[in-house]
């Protein structure tokens, strides 16, 4: 059976619901990655853009270079300040979804780790997951 | 004394929030509770922690309440314009800060010595070795 996801924010007002599994599913260590989530690293999960079902709430967006916009945009909660999901030129026909923000049904363990080389030296990552710059 | 004291700083994905820590933080940790792994949308949230008298902040921040372990209220800090996670607490009125290690300019620095709410860790997080680990907060467990 195919499965449904929900994201939601830290306060809930706004969320994204996936359907089956993502393309993708990794940490990525880069700076952007690192500021937006004041954390080691962001956790995304990919869906092709016809596997979003549902959004609600009205969310900010921040474009991460002007010049380009297409490069990146991030939609954040204007209330809590979570980072829901994004869109990047990386990846045209998809929408990445912050992992942990999904409840419910939990989604696969992330199994990549992306701009391996800007990890800091104070994070460790499963031995068993592949590594990418 | 010798050489000068050291300072910290950090700031948002845009560089609209800023800050500046002086000293050695009072701790140093990852927090996998499940408001950081929400808030961050990540496994867990590196924190160092600071006395208000040592943290200068810079820029707007707009402000999100939600209740705290300890009780009463948690507040954390983001910037209005591109939604990164920086800081806790309320400038001008909270005693401590918590600062989120991701927005150091230079993360490296970052110095963990405990885990917190090691039970809402996802099992794929590895702690680094050598932390302290407690199940809640030191203390409860």
């Amino acid at each position: 059976m195919t499965a449904t996801r929900k994201a939601a924010c830290c306060c809930g007002a706004c969320s994204i619901t996936t359907e089956g599994e993502p393309i993708l599913n990794g940490v990525c260590h880069c700076d952007n990655c690192r500021r937006r989530t004041g954390s080691a690293f962001g956790w995304s999960a990919y869906f092709p853009d016809d596997r979003i079902v549902a959004r609600e709430g009205e969310l900010s967006v921040y474009v991460l270079d002007p010049a380009d916009p297409e490069r990146a945009q991030r939609y954040f909660c204007p209330r809590c300040g979570t980072t829901l999901y994004w869109k990047s030129g990386a990846f045209p026909d998809n929408t990445g979804v912050a992992a942990g923000c999904f409840s419910g049904e939990p989604l696969a363990e992330p199994g990549l780790s992306a701009s391996d080389d800007k990890r800091q030296p104070w994070v460790v990552v499963p031995e068993s997951w592949g590594r990418m710059t | 004394m010798t050489g000068a004291a050291k300072v910290l700083t950090g700031g948002c994905l845009c560089g609209a929030l800023r800050y500046e820590a002086r000293g050695e933080p009072v701790n140093a940790g990852y927090c996998c509770c499940g408001d950081c792994r929400r808030a961050s949308g990540s496994g867990f949230i590196p924190f160092m922690g600071f006395a208000s008298a040592d943290l200068t902040v810079t820029g707007q921040t707009r402000q999100f309440r939600s209740p705290a372990a300890r009780g009463g209220e948690a507040v954390r800090n983001f910037c209005p314009t591109c939604g990164g996670l920086v800081f806790g607490g309320v400038v001008g009125e909270s005693e401590s800060h918590t600062v989120y290690a991701g927005s150091l300019d230079d993360p490296s620095a970052f110095r963990p010595t405990m885990a917190i709410f090691n039970r809402q860790r996802p099992d794929w997080v590895v702690l680094p070795e050598g932390l302290a680990v407690f199940e809640a907060l030191p203390g409860q467990g």
